[in-house]
């Protein structure tokens, strides 16, 4: 279970020499398997969150915990996936998932397999001695899921990790995610998921629970569970899909046109 | 058919670069003809003759060993320091402000200007030249390696260390793999340096070497040998280069025209 205890983030402002406050006292838990989005405007602080968990970043108050066990830095318990496929680009998509099992120091046959065995997972094993600047966008995210699987972590914490694929790719490798997930399986056998979206209907799409973020500061404003069944393929044109798109995008309407004015100001 | 027509271009650039060298010797020959001053600007076929005959005493061979052999070792001690140094200064920014303005303001200074000093502190010795040559290098490693390792994507170590890398895995498989392309452009461009003081200091301060065997035909009025002399230098330089270019294509394939090809 990952537990969220009243976390805020403060960061020195650029310009005025005061202080900016990114995140206040969120407080949210996510229990074993649960898949839990985060959907809200530029701005309201969902990457600081998602850092925070990742240990990249560290709380100026609160505190983050992973299964009792508090987060001071990242740790291979917890995978990350960016926006940007962040490859190594001097290491071939074998090497880029063996990366982990290295690390951690497994015998090279044994990391072989295990590179083997996610490679093929995510369809890329045909592909194994290429470099990732050889790769498409989409084969390069699922070169970076299969390494994150590879280190086989309590939880996968992925920062839009489809923003910069198109828009076919994206509904693919949404299904094949959950898929990888084990949404037809077992839920005693699915990994804890954060998974930071701007885009209402990839949550809704993809998650048990949605969290709504606001912005000025960062905060939780709704906590909305998701009521869809799994599977999920086939459901983006049920009526109840609709309606939980619906009611986030009401609670968000308000926030993202004063980011939006706030943007356009800032030109 | 791609092959082909690849090696056309080749042997059209070829024929350029052979042009333009032709057209220069051409125009020398003609200005040393109508000068007739053959202690002032000897011409090509005096120099070739010149060339020659240095070429089969063997001193062509041995000055140049000399002088490779003193580049090595200064080259490859620059190296180790600048790149350390370089690489602290981009890790951390309190040896960077520690050590920064002294760095700048020593860099200001042409190694050539060190030489009258050096003579004072080591005479006329092997330790001159070695000395001067890694004062040129040492910069360029330096200053590459620091904006080298200043420029890794923090996503990179971020995602090495999610991974489960300790600091040192994250420094050597990460980091160092990530700065190779600013260390090749700093050892090229320090390359360029020594090469450049190597002849400035030996010179001065040598009893041996390329430097100083232009000085030796000057000694001698030999203007054929000492302008042999410096077209070899300059030749040298050119193959230096190349060598460096070509190895930097072997080793890091993945930065240039593979990327810019095949960037999503």
């Amino acid at each position: 279970m990952l537990r969220v205890d009243r976390v805020s983030r403060l960061y020195p402002a650029t310009w005025s020499g005061g202080e900016v406050l990114a995140l206040a006292e969120v407080t949210f838990e996510v229990s074993a398997g649960q898949f839990v989005a985060i959907v809200g405007p530029s701005g309201c602080g969902k990457s600081t969150l998602l850092n925070l968990v990742a240990g990249i970043d560290t709380p100026s108050t609160g505190a983050v915990a992973l299964d009792g066990r508090l987060v001071a830095g990242p740790g291979p318990e917890r995978g990350i996936m960016f926006q940007q496929y962040v490859l190594f680009p001097w290491m071939t998509v074998r090497a880029n998932v063996e990366f982990g099992p290295r690390s951690r120091k497994e015998p090279r046959a044994r990391c072989r397999e295990i590179a083997a065995r996610y490679l093929a997972l995510v369809g890329l094993d045909t592909v194994a001695d290429r470099y990732p600047h050889e790769l498409s966008g989409g084969m390069q995210q699922r070169c970076a899921l299969a390494r994150v699987l590879a280190n086989d972590p309590l939880m996968l914490l992925m920062d839009e990790p489809l923003a910069a694929v198109d828009a076919q790719t994206r509904s693919l490798l949404q299904e094949e995610l959950l898929d990888i997930w084990g949404e037809r399986r077992d839920p005693a056998t699915r990994k804890m998921v954060l998974y930071v979206t701007h885009a209402i209907d990839e949550a809704v799409f993809l998650a048990d629970r949605v969290l709504v973020m606001g912005r000025r500061p960062g905060r939780l404003i709704a906590d909305l569970p998701n009521d869809l069944p799994r599977p999920r393929v086939g459901t983006r044109r049920s009526a109840r899909f609709g309606e939980l798109v619906e009611s986030i995008w009401a609670l968000l309407h308000d926030q993202a046109a004063e980011a939006a004015r706030q943007l356009t100001e800032g030109l | 058919m791609g092959r082909s027509r690849r090696w056309g271009r080749h042997w059209r650039r070829a024929g350029l670069t052979l042009r333009g060298l032709t057209a220069a010797v051409g125009v020398w020959a003609l200005v040393a003809h109508y000068l007739d001053r053959p202690l002032l600007l000897p011409g090509p076929a005096e120099v070739t003759e010149g060339f020659w005959a240095l070429l089969v005493s063997g001193r062509l061979v041995e000055e140049t060993l000399v002088s490779l052999r003193r580049l090595a070792v200064a080259y490859t001690a620059a190296a180790i320091v600048g790149v350390t140094l370089g690489a602290a200064m981009g890790a951390w920014r309190s040896v960077d402000r520690l050590v920064s303005p002294l760095v700048n303001s020593v860099r200001a200074v042409s190694g050539i200007a060190w030489i009258p000093i050096a003579v004072i502190w080591f005479g006329v010795s092997e330790l001159l030249p070695i000395f001067i040559i890694f004062y040129g290098a040492v910069f360029p490693f330096a200053l590459n390696a620091q904006l080298g390792v200043r420029s890794v994507d923090s996503r990179l170590v971020h995602a090495a260390r999610s991974l489960g890398a300790s600091h040192g895995r994250v420094a050597l498989r990460v980091v160092l793999p990530a700065t190779v392309p600013y260390l090749l452009t700093g050892a090229r461009v320090a390359l360029g340096l020594a090469w450049m003081s190597i002849i400035a200091a030996e010179l001065l301060g040598a009893p041996t070497g390329l430097g100083f065997s232009i000085q030796y035909a000057r000694m001698l009025q030999q203007t054929p040998r000492m302008l042999a002399w410096i077209l070899w230098v300059g030749a040298i330089g050119y193959a230096l280069d190349a060598a460096m270019r070509m190895g930097v294509r072997w080793l890091a394939p993945w930065t240039g025209v593979g990327r810019l090809a095949g960037a999503a």
